[in-house]
């Protein structure tokens, strides 16, 4: 009778109960009873669970990325070399195609009678010398004449056994005689030049720039005319530069100005020493 | 009628913590709010509560019917299982909040696999990774534990004061 009597107390049996309800409550979910529980629910909640699951997922990547960040910057310098090695490439195919145009060009002016060696630019510098990679082993004198097509570039002033040491005009110690003519002339065409010639002048390097001087005062040189050496020491005439600059002073005796290089001489590959 | 408001507001802030931190970490708040509430309300609200949670969890996470149910009932029972092998008081209280939490995790994985492909997981991948999320709930459990005894502590205290 006391154990009739006895309150059913849940807390005792409550997990016992719930095992229970849990077990029935699975066996409904294996029925298609389960379904139509579950439908409500995931009417009423999905939203919200797509939601927070969406923005969990960009935080995700956000953390993703933070924690990859040592992998994208050794990505990133992976990439930077084979950047600089595609660069490297390039530019040699680069240094092939200007060698292959500066042979056909030069080729174009030849003079048969002359000895010719090419040689490659090693470096060059502020001071206003090139070195370049023939020597005393290809016949390099100091004086030789080196061109390019029919430009003057420098004098040989140094020679060891396997490079040389070009002057260029830039140089200060670099000075020759020259002569003017006019920028609307065909230099591969004109053979007869001295009926052109505006005027005679001398030109001196200066590091960063040349110095025309001495030109006549009456003289109709402008912006733009050609500027030739024509020197003993070079024995034939070349082309220097452009003449840009010319001063205008009515009370000098003579006009000055600067010469142009017809090439920055920084981004010469080849060039051509006369032998003499 | 106020308490009511409150309880669905929960669920749903619940929710949405639950699948946020799921996605994010793999962290599972469920387990965390079934430890703390646990003999802190009402048995029968709180099986009521739980058993909504577990079935809406169930339905938006494609699990069968009583997934998360059957499982919160096998570890209540370990939970109680522990409390009497391991003492309630003290930080050694701490170590069942542990094992139980890892536990969760474990069940969850192979019952959810069981009832859903009828195939046994590969638990031991995931072993690391429920290691240190159990760790991390174990380390909140402990953090709302004493906030919550604080709490009733202030209360008791000024209760005491006014008598």
């Amino acid at each position: 009778m006391n154990m009739m009597k006895r309150k059913f107390d849940f807390k005792s049996y409550s997990k016992f109960l719930y095992l229970i309800f849990s077990i029935i409550l699975v066996l409904l979910g294996q029925t298609t009873l389960g379904d139509r529980v579950k439908y409500p629910f995931a009417y009423i909640f999905s939203p919200i669970h797509v939601y927070g699951s969406n923005a969990g997922k960009k935080v995700n990547n956000w953390k993703e990325a933070l924690i990859d960040a040592s992998s994208y910057i050794t990505e990133f310098n992976e990439m930077k070399e084979e950047i600089a090695k595609l660069k490297v490439e390039n530019s040699e195919k680069l240094l092939d195609y200007n060698e292959y145009l500066s042979l056909k060009e030069q080729s174009s002016f030849l003079i048969n009678e002359r000895e010719y060696i090419q040689a490659k630019i090693i470096t060059d510098n502020s001071q206003g010398s090139i070195l370049i990679n023939v020597g005393k082993e290809n016949g390099i004198e100091i004086g030789d004449i080196v061109i390019l097509g029919r430009v003057y570039i420098g004098m040989i002033s140094d020679v060891s056994l396997y490079s040389s040491r070009v002057r260029l005009p830039l140089n200060p110690s670099s000075s020759f005689e020259v002569v003017v003519l006019p920028g609307s002339v065909d230099l591969n065409k004109e053979n007869r030049i001295d009926s052109l010639v505006k005027s005679t002048g001398v030109v001196i390097g200066k590091s960063d720039n040349i110095l025309i001087e001495n030109l006549g005062i009456n003289s109709d040189v402008k912006e733009g005319d050609f500027v030739l050496i024509r020197d003993s020491r070079v024995e034939d005439i070349f082309v220097l530069g452009t003449l840009v600059g010319v001063s205008n002073n009515p009370a000098s005796t003579n006009k000055s100005g600067f010469v142009s290089p017809i090439f920055d001489y920084g981004n010469i590959l080849n060039v051509y020493v006369i032998k003499k | 009628m106020i308490e009511v408001l409150l309880i669905i507001i929960s669920i749903f802030v619940l929710l949405f913590l639950e699948s946020f931190l799921f996605e994010l970490f793999s962290f599972s708040i469920l387990i965390l709010v079934l430890l703390l509430l646990w003999k802190r309300i009402n048995p029968v609200v709180y099986y009521i509560l739980i058993t909504f949670f577990a079935i809406t969890l169930d339905s938006v996470n494609h699990f069968p019917l009583g997934t998360h149910v059957l499982v919160i009932s096998i570890l209540l029972f370990v939970f109680d299982l522990l409390s009497i092998v391991i003492p309630s008081e003290g930080k050694l209280h701490y170590l069942t909040i542990l094992l139980s939490t890892f536990l969760y995790y474990i069940l969850l994985l192979l019952i959810g696999s069981l009832l859903q492909d009828g195939a046994f997981p590969k638990v031991w991948g995931s072993l690391v990774n429920i290691a240190v999320v159990s760790g991390i709930t174990t380390i909140l459990y402990a953090f709302v534990n004493r906030f919550l005894k604080s709490i009733q502590y202030e209360g008791s205290k000024s209760r005491l004061t006014l008598d």
